[in-house]
């Protein structure tokens, strides 16, 4: 019995027909070999804020018999790879306050040794300077350049509950004044961007590679064309866009994680869990060489964080405003520090996991910078500020010490830190406040 | 970022001109800057100005703004313009994006530089939403004879069973047999293949069916009792393809009344929509879809045919490497990244001189309409009127204006407007310490929140946008719980006007949002109350305290009240400097507390909320928040103040030089009108600096 049984018109299955070609493949190869990777030298920073307790931080005894106090005692199986640094001053904050607040102040000084720079809404309430600016281009960001051209990425930036989006509170890493590099703080979006989002052959790999660039590419003209007509202060504005293309389209030539070992995908607002995976997906970036230089950003300081996995209820930074004659706050303060430490001796612990190739690790070849905003918390005072320096940097690091410097400038630590990276960096930071290297730390 | 020198009090350039302006400027000069020129510049000084004074009133002749920065859409501006222009809704930009606050407003022009992560997550916004777009080609190009979506009508031509019935609507097997049909594909492809089909159960069994395609049984399953799409997917090659439906697990169970029977109502093969058009015919279709899409994406006739052409050309390129469907996506992610849509640039700037104003045409016009007022593109009126070039006349410009703040999606903006003015975000960052304020809770904030955000409105829609009401209300918005929390008399359950006494009350100065996030985790804090008073409603530029001072906050003391620990800091000449302007102010809301609640006494003393006004228009000696609300709803330099927050908000930046009699101009007609807000926003739009641009260097 013949009849008409259809009706409606639905449309199934997205997507077009796609046709691999191989066309592009052969520029799209990587430019590095993979051969030597572990042995790339690296610069690893580990930002935590609010300061310490001074008296729990800084270790006892002599440069290389020294005994790590409480905050630091989780790294006493790291001993041999670090170096304790007792007595550096951040000392452009410390001489050129700019009338910022300490946390505005220490953020944009921690790894940026020139003055602040007021923006156009000046010094607001609670002393923030909300629109300014460091007043430089951020250590990290300067051995990016020096050291990024043939990765996938020059610098690679995570954070976790830095969540005042306010550029001076809240960011360590500045590309220039006013160009400061936001942290991947979402840690599936940042492993989207790194690792892909779920195009798993390689045909289809090939295919959204070679379309990404071609938009890339005709995007790029429409800047160039319009960039060529606007006036200069446009001009800027289209230039920082157009790097930043520039920077896409070299993200996507070069990206291959070939037989990179993948971290999970983590979706998660939880502070500790989005830590977990940043820390994981830095190591993968180190394991697999996607960029010389990898920042991990404890939040900021004026962030509103209480440490609940710890069984804490006020947040560190209300903590670090507690006098220091207050115990329970006090107590509190080491508990977090301590944990912190937990976290940056558990990244050593992976770092030295990783075989570089020849036989050493791949921490064997990082410089590990953990540093702070602060010195001590409470009285918000950017002297004496706390760093852990690990890992050999290719050997060019005396690790195993304790160094009690006294007032040297944080620009001459990372002027010491990049003659270890193989920079020619006589000096870093501002010249009113930097006297000479801090090569105390080269082997 | 310059940064004008500021000038010795009693200089020449301190003359008063206009209150207002003469008095940012005097409130902070009391020493002569040092070295203010070159870096370090700030806190070398208790105080600046970032105003530059003209010398005489000639100076203000009105003729343009000072500058006029391309601006980049916000994530918000980007999210609405995708749902006008697309009629996308599930705010890719905010989600996407990184999140781009910062203090103050939120559009400011001199601090969005876009960063790697920026580009990159505009890259994968574009391919999302270009994806979802074109999935369905047919309906972005309507050209005829482009596509062959492969949907297949059928018939069954033939049955077969004992008691195969014609239902009308559908057809019954009720008993075992089959509904077979043929089928003849034009393409090879992968195939969904559903039948629409529904069962009856028999001895607690399903009736069971299975799909057969060309003999092969390929899908089975139990039919469902009510009406159901089931099937599978199968890659098909072109040909012609037999589908038969099978039903075998009959059942009749006449005793108990149960029959199992299956009923057939229709069947579908679908496969993807493929390209079958020529190549001429799709370059001409896309640019035609390109010509429409443009001129709304861009917000402006295309005056260059060469920009359609490109677009077509890269189409025509994706398309022979990658196919149509493909390139019509791609096309539509270059749009989507070009500065044109991301950015709103004003082609009458970019013909400008250095220097010389130019007024801003029709289409221009819309735009700077439409993103201060609503947040988004044109629509198709404002599209209309700038086709029929009414915009570059006042009438026409106000008549566009008026009716776009009748439309509620104006209220979204005035919002934000008010958030960002007060700083409604710092009340995510409070913290309060829960042994001095155990009825402080974590959902405070957002009730806060509420309250501030339905008082606003109320007033802008209700009290004739009356600035005065805002700074002067004797009542709030409240629910119970709020009410219950703030010790008000609970009149109804949900979010309602709730009476509060006029003697202590202040508008929006007295409500939890402004007094708890002004506030220390312990108590009031009359510094940051009074800050606010000073930069925010009086733009008085206070730079942060002298490297030199001791700022160390004294600890609290159970046996004083906040405003004696805040006298000793009064007592060092150098601290006074800037406090006797900043603590006045502040020691006005001394009858609330560090959560924003009426109090009597502090530590068992009793509050003492007088206090003497200086460095304003309305000095004199005040007593609490009421008196002060009034004080500033009477200033002449709040008005200004006002008026300037407005144009920066307008204007995505910071006033120049050059804006301060727009600012001005607008501020006469906003006291003009009774101190109508409203009044004030049509102000700033019906002015050179709204109307014209000026060349750049």
């Amino acid at each position: 019995m013949p009849r008409p049984l259809s009706r409606r018109a639905v449309l199934r299955g997205a997507g077009g027909i796609t046709v691999g070609l191989p066309f592009l493949s052969a520029m799209l190869r990587p430019l590095r070999s993979h051969a030597d990777t572990g042995t790339q030298k690296r610069l690893i920073v580990f930002f935590t804020p609010n300061g310490t307790i001074p008296e729990a931080w800084r270790p006892t005894g002599g440069e290389r018999d020294f005994t790590l106090s409480t905050i630091l005692s989780p790294l006493e199986r790291h001993r041999s790879d670090i170096i304790v640094l007792d007595g550096i001053d951040m000392r452009s904050a410390l001489e050129f306050p700019g009338g910022a607040n300490g946390h505005d102040s220490g953020t944009g000084h921690s790894l940026t040794p020139w003055s602040l720079i007021e923006g156009p809404s000046g010094v607001g309430e609670f002393s923030h300077l909300w629109d300014g600016s460091a007043g430089g281009q951020s250590f990290d960001q300067y051995v990016a350049d020096q050291m990024g051209g043939s990765h996938p990425f020059a610098s690679m930036v995570w954070g976790v509950g830095c969540d005042i989006e306010m550029a001076i509170p809240a960011r360590i890493s500045w590309k220039a004044p006013f160009e400061p590099v936001r942290p991947m703080q979402e840690p599936a979006a940042a492993f989207d961007r790194i690792f892909g989002s779920g195009v798993s052959d390689a045909a289809s790999l090939e295919t959204a590679r070679a379309q990404r660039l071609f938009v890339v590419d005709a995007v790029l003209a429409d800047y160039q064309r319009l960039h060529a007509r606007v006036g200069s202060e446009d001009r800027a504005r289209l230039d920082a866009h157009m790097e930043s293309l520039f920077e896409l389209e070299r993200t996507v030539e070069r990206l291959d994680l070939g037989s990179c070992t993948l971290p999970d995908r983590v979706d998660s607002s939880d502070l500790s869990e989005i830590g977990e995976a940043n820390l994981a997906m830095m190591v993968a970036a180190a394991a697999c060489d996607l960029s010389p230089v990898l920042v991990h950003q404890w939040g900021s300081g004026q962030s509103s964080r209480a440490f609940t996995e710890l069984g804490q209820s006020e947040g560190h930074h209300s903590l670090s405003h507690a006098p220091l004659t207050d115990a329970t706050a006090v107590a509190q303060l080491i508990e977090i520090n301590h944990w912190y430490a937990e976290r940056f001796a558990d990244l050593l612990d992976r770092l030295k996991g990783l075989e570089a190739g020849d036989g050493s690790s791949v921490l064997d070849h990082c410089a590990v910078l953990w540093c702070n905003e602060l010195g001590n918390g409470y009285t918000h005072d950017p002297s004496s500020v706390p760093y852990v320096l690990a890992g050999g940097c290719g050997g060019t690091l005396d690790t195993g010490r304790f160094l009690q410097l006294d007032g040297r400038g944080h620009g001459e630590l990372f002027a010491g830190i990049g003659q270890a990276l193989g920079l020619e960096t006589e000096s870093y930071g501002m010249p009113e406040v930097f006297d000479t290297a801090l090569t105390e730390i080269l082997s | 970022m310059r940064k004008p020198s500021c000038p010795p009090v009693g200089s020449v350039r301190c003359a008063p001109w206009r209150l207002g302006w003469a008095l940012a400027l005097w409130v902070g000069c009391s020493e002569p800057p040092q070295g203010s020129d070159k870096r370090p510049s700030t806190g070398t000084h208790p105080a600046t100005s970032d105003d530059e004074l003209p010398t005489d009133e000639e100076v203000c002749v009105v003729d343009g703004p000072d500058r006029s920065p391309m601006r980049r859409l916000t994530p918000a501006e980007l999210d609405r313009t995708l749902t006008d222009l697309l009629g996308i809704t599930d705010d890719p930009a905010t989600r996407m994006l990184p999140p781009e606050t910062i203090g103050g407003f939120g559009n400011n022009v001199d601090v969005r530089a876009v960063g790697a992560d920026t580009v990159d997550a505009y890259s994968r916004l574009a391919l999302e939403v270009a994806t979802a777009v074109t999935a369905d080609p047919t309906a972005v190009l309507t050209c005829p004879d482009l596509f062959d979506d492969l949907e297949y009508t059928l018939e069954a031509e033939d049955g077969w069973g004992e008691e195969v019935i014609d239902y009308d609507q559908y057809i019954g097997l009720l008993s075992a047999g089959y509904l077979e049909t043929s089928i003849t594909l034009e393409h090879d492809g992968d195939y969904a293949v559903d039948v629409r089909l529904r069962g009856t159960v028999c001895d607690g069994e399903a009736a069971q069916w299975n799909l057969w395609i060309d003999g092969d049984a390929v899908a089975e399953g139990d039919a469902p009792e009510a009406w159901s799409w089931v099937g599978t997917e199968s890659t098909l090659s072109a040909g012609e393809h037999t589908l038969r439906v099978v039903f075998s697990n009959d059942c009749y169970l006449p005793d108990v009344g149960e029959d199992r029977n299956l009923f057939i109502d229709s069947l579908r093969v679908s496969g993807e929509t493929i390209a079958v058009g020529s190549t001429d015919a799709f370059s001409d279709c896309v640019r035609d879809w390109l010509a429409d899409l443009l001129e709304r994406a861009w917000r402006h006739p295309i005056d260059d045919p060469e920009e359609l052409e490109r677009l077509v050309t890269l189409f025509d390129a994706a398309a022979d490497l990658w196919g149509e469907r493909t390139a019509l996506r791609m096309v539509l992610e270059v749009v989507l990244q070009s500065p044109r849509f991301l950015y709103r640039v004003e082609d009458s700037v970019l013909a400008a001189g250095p220097g010389e104003v130019v007024p801003l045409d029709d289409y221009e016009l819309a735009s700077r309409l439409s993103y201060f007022l609503w947040g988004s593109m044109p629509d198709a009126a404002l599209f209309q009127a700038a086709a029929e070039g009414t915009l570059s006349t006042s009438e026409g410009l106000e008549a566009q204006a008026r009716r776009m703040l009748e439309d509620p999606r104006s209220m979204e903006i005035v919002e934000l407007f008010f958030q960002e003015w007060i700083g409604l975000d710092h009340l995510d960052h409070v913290e309060k310490d829960l042994e001095v304020y155990p009825d402080w809770t974590d959902g405070r904030p957002e009730s806060f929140r509420e309250e501030f955000l339905r008082f606003v409105r109320a007033v802008w829609q209700e009290e004739g946008a009356s600035f005065d009401t805002l700074l002067t209300a004797d009542w709030t918005i409240a629910d119970a719980e709020l009410a219950t929390y703030y010790g008000y008399e609970v009149t109804a359950a949900d979010w309602t006007r709730v009476a509060r006494d006029p003697t202590e009350h202040a508008g929006f100065l007295t409500q939890g949002a402004f007094l708890a996030s002004r506030a220390r985790s312990y108590a009031s804090s009359p510094i940051h109350r009074g800050m606010f008073i000073r930069g925010s409603m009086l733009c008085h530029v206070i730079s942060g305290p002298d490297p030199s001072l001791d700022i160390t906050v004294p600890e609290p003391d159970p046996d004083a009240t906040t405003r004696e620990l805040l006298e000793q800091h009064r007592e060092d000449p150098a601290c006074a400097a800037c406090h006797d302007l900043i603590d006045p102010p502040g020691l006005a809301f001394e009858h609330f507390d560090g959560i924003g609640r009426w109090r009597t006494h502090e530590n068992g003393i009793p509050v003492d909320a007088s206090t003497e006004l200086v460095g304003t228009d309305v000095n004199g000696v005040i007593d609490g928040a009421a008196d002060l609300g009034q004080a500033l709803a009477r200033s002449t330099i709040v008005r200004e103040c006002f008026s300037r927050q407005w144009y920066r908000f307008a204007h995505g930046r910071r006033e120049g030089t050059g804006d301060i009699c727009e600012i001005e101009g607008a501020a006469d007609a906003f006291a003009a009108e009774a101190l109508d807000m409203e009044a004030l926003v049509l102000a700033t739009i019906d002015s050179p600096a709204f109307r014209s641009a000026v060349g750049s260097p």
